[in-house]
């Protein structure tokens, strides 16, 4: 169903359309300074902002619009959960963003002639999955505190930044301040953007599978929370008639 | 005069907008954030590159167009949403002025991130641009700002037409400008054609005369750079006014325009 | 020279959707023409068109003598439009900064300004709340701020085009009320509507129009007797009481409705009286008169007249 709203709404695929344009001046930056060995941080960006675009931005658009249309009502009112509903609906768009790697791959190619060679392909794969997965259980908790407490389009705008700086998505954390690199691995973000080059570079890769379980493992605590979130403000909802957190 | 006494109505409609989207602490917290971190983000490409030249590059680029282009074009389809459009070309006066009166605020939006951005890479990244470069710069990011609108005014018109892909239209524009307006790499970078557009585009000369202001770049030079931002901000603001009033026509003729 | 005049105006869309056909009307200064007619009629298309919105595909339009293809500059001098519905105004302006705004489109002088905007709002009602929001308002404010805002230019002509709509009875009835003061103003009002008691309230002449084409010019008069020709009696009674229905003079049919009742179909409006009075004093008690409907309206008026004015 996600997939046909989808398809009929060209602003749900905005994200999938333009992030990855944004490899454009990142590879210009790199081959300009002489780095075309550093693309796979161009291709981990473009993955990792397309995915979270879509995961905390159009997610957050899908509550909202079930809310104008006054569709939460009657979806609570239903014996179907709305958390699994919602669930379904993010993962979708949320695996739509890895379209983002694809584009950002032919950008490179493309336009900067600089093919990037998929050295660990079982890894990268395992990584596209995983992100996928965390992704779409941070994107349920976004969705359920922006788009169902009614605060969406502020916050909307605001929260893709700071964690695409925090995880290093497109520069590594150790170019960030000393007191803030602490934080980083409580993004899965941080996860994933360190396997997707590892994965794009040649050489042995560390602790894969503990870097795998950490990127999963924070997306499923987090979608774990989310639906914890969405059952009690929808019990409030049916108990009070409003949706609110407070 | 009639016309400036219209667009203030409409700055007033403009505002109200820009209220809708944010308070003051939603606007410092929610929409700063994403800019300074943005603009962190790209600046710190410089680091990683190994690059200081580039670095100095990325601070000053960033710093200039720090949320430029941002929803001004969407602005230009509002009045369609609320059901004016067709009580505004009914009205004796001109679409022109209605419109750039509701979209302007957006230029305030953008001269308000680049000063924050300006003020963000200074503490953060300890950037120490020379004090007569910071109290020119100014002149070049409202310039770069105004053309950047006028030619926002020009893709808003257009997207009257198919208002779905005001927000595609937006991120094309801002994405442009940090690829190819010399904000991120020398415009010279890039192959003569995607130059040659890069020279019509908003931001480019601006751009360059702001560097040239750090740079104690000669008076002549910066001038000429100022002189064709103010140039394309010509070019792009006598196609919107055209663009605006074919598209009412267009309206009229193919019957798009309703009531409410 | 009348007010408004059409020449076999007619209007195509893409796809061939032709929404206007051979329409030719004229509306005198001062008066108020109803424009009657179901959805899709064509009524909108027809003040799109006088309103400079829409170009006419065929045919010619003249507002106050001024061709609104070639002189649209000077048609739009002179006109108001209101319409109904929730939009049309900015939500987060108030009424006074929504009048303000109009009045610069409207290219009023400001010392002007100053004075018309105020005796306005106090005109529609709503001086108390001019500094509130209109996103505040109810939909009968919104409408009034609606004229107001059609009024600041002084329009000599106002198209109103279903300004009722969703507006409850008694709102609905107090615009009405500020529609007749316009009247006796001399404003030419040109008043869309598929609401017959509203059509027959305000307007000195009903222009019934359908599928694009104008049907006939009635005058109110002449639109209620054709509808209370056929007003009917709904009832649930015995077959005795049917025959003495019948057998009253000027009852031209009794018909049974399902499940259980009988429908009767008169002649006069006179004659109702007469077969309430009857149904009462046989004890009836489950009684209902109705008028028809727009569309049976419409069927009898093809029915008698064709497509002829």
């Amino acid at each position: 169903m996600q997939l046909a709203l989808t398809r009929h709404n060209i602003e749900d695929l905005l994200p999938v359309l333009v992030i990855p344009l944004l490899t454009l001046p990142s590879m210009a930056i790199l081959i300009h300074s002489g780095r075309a060995d550093l693309a796979p941080f161009a291709l981990s960006a473009s993955l990792l902002m397309t995915i979270g675009q879509m995961g905390f931005f159009v997610a957050g658009e899908v509550v909202s619009m079930d809310r104008r249309q006054q569709l939460v009502e009657i979806i609570v009112a239903s014996p179907a959960s709305y958390a699994v509903i919602l669930l379904g609906r993010v993962g979708v768009l949320t695996a739509l963003g890895l379209l983002g790697f694809g584009e950002g791959w032919l950008i490179a190619w493309g336009v900067f002639g600089v093919p990037v060679p998929i050295i660990h392909g079982g890894l990268l794969t395992a990584t596209l999955l995983a992100t996928v997965i965390a992704s779409t259980g941070t994107a349920l908790l976004f969705t359920a505190l922006l788009g169902l407490a009614g605060t969406t389009r502020t916050f909307q705008h605001a929260v893709n930044g700071p964690f695409y700086l925090l995880g290093g998505v497109l520069v590594p954390v150790h170019f960030l301040p000393v007191w803030l690199q602490p934080f980083a691995p409580l993004t899965f973000f941080y996860w994933a953007a360190g396997l997707v080059r590892d994965a794009l570079r040649p050489g042995p890769v560390e602790d894969p599978m503990l870097r795998l379980g950490a990127t999963v493992g924070l997306g499923l605590a987090a979608g774990l929370i989310g639906m914890l979130v969405i059952g009690r403000m929808l019990g409030r909802l049916r108990r009070d008639g409003t949706l609110s957190l407070a | 005069m009639s016309n400036i006494r219209i667009m203030r109505h409409a700055f007033l409609v403009g505002i109200r907008d820009f209220q809708m989207f944010w308070t003051w602490r939603t606007w410092t917290f929610g929409w700063l954030a994403r800019i300074l971190t943005s603009a962190a983000i790209w600046v710190l490409m410089g680091r990683l590159t190994g690059s200081p030249q580039q670095l100095d590059y990325l601070l000053i680029g960033n710093a200039a167009v720090a949320g430029v282009g941002t929803f001004a074009i969407a602005a230009a389809v509002w009045d369609r949403w609320d059901g004016v459009y067709s009580l505004l070309i009914a009205s004796p006066a001109s679409l022109a002025p209605t419109t750039i009166g509701r979209m302007a605020i957006w230029i305030f939006h953008w001269l308000g991130s680049s000063a924050a951005t300006f003020a963000m890479l200074i503490l953060a990244f300890g950037w120490r641009p020379p004090l007569h470069g910071l109290l020119l710069a100014p002149v070049g990011v409202v310039l770069l700002s105004i053309s950047t609108f006028c030619l926002s005014v020009f893709l808003g018109a257009l997207a009257g037409a198919v208002p779905a892909l005001r927000n595609i239209l937006i991120n094309l524009l801002t994405t442009a400008i940090i690829a190819f307006c010399g904000v991120s790499v020398p415009v010279s970078f890039w192959p003569s054609p995607v130059q040659w557009i890069a020279a019509a585009l908003p931001c480019t000369h601006g751009v360059a005369a702001i560097r040239l202001m750090m740079a104690d770049g000669s008076a002549t030079a910066i001038l000429s750079e100022l002189g064709q931002e103010i140039a394309v901000a010509a070019f792009w603001l006598v196609l919107a006014l055209l663009a605006i009033d074919r598209m009412a026509e267009r309206g009229r003729r193919d019957g798009s325009i309703e009531f409410g | 020279m009348p007010a408004v005049e059409t020449r076999d105006l007619g209007r195509v869309y893409a796809g061939g959707v032709r929404a206007l056909e051979g329409l030719s009307l004229s509306i005198e200064r001062g008066e108020v023409r109803g424009l009657l007619g179901p959805n899709g009629a064509g009524k909108t298309t027809l003040v799109r068109i006088l309103s400079t919105i829409l170009l006419p595909s065929e045919g010619q339009a003249f507002v106050l003598g001024h061709d609104v293809v070639r002189d649209t500059a000077a048609v739009r001098a002179a006109i108001g439009i209101v319409f109904g519905g929730d939009k049309g105004l900015y939500p987060k302006l108030t009424a006074r900064q929504t009048l303000d705004y109009w009045a610069a489109l409207y290219r009023v002088p400001i010392e002007q300004t100053r004075r018309k905007v105020p005796a306005l709002l106090d005109r529609v009602g709503l001086a108390t709340r001019a500094d509130d929001r209109v996103e505040t308002y109810s939909r009968g404010m919104k409408q009034r701020l609606h004229l107001a805002r059609g009024l600041i230019g002084d329009a000599k002509v106002l198209f109103l085009d279903e300004p009722t709509i969703g507006m409850d009875p008694i709102a609905a009835r107090d615009f009405r009320a500020l529609i007749g003061e316009l009247r006796g103003e001399g404003r030419t009002i040109l008043l869309t509507t598929h609401d017959m008691a509203e059509a027959e309230a305000v307007c000195d002449r009903v222009a019934l129009i359908d599928h694009g084409r104008l049907l006939a010019v009635e005058t109110p008069e002449s639109l209620s007797r054709l509808v209370s020709q056929h007003e009917r009696i709904d009832f649930e009674g015995d077959d005795q009481i049917v025959q003495a229905v019948q057998d009253l003079p000027g009852v031209v049919a009794v018909k049974p409705v399902l499940p259980t009742g009988f429908r009767v179909e008169v002649a006069d409006a006179d004659i109702v009286h007469s077969v309430l009075a009857l149904l009462v004093e046989q004890g009836v008690t489950s009684v209902n008169t109705s008028r028809p409907s727009l569309e049976e309206v419409y069927v009898h008026v093809v029915g008698d007249r064709g497509l002829k004015v």
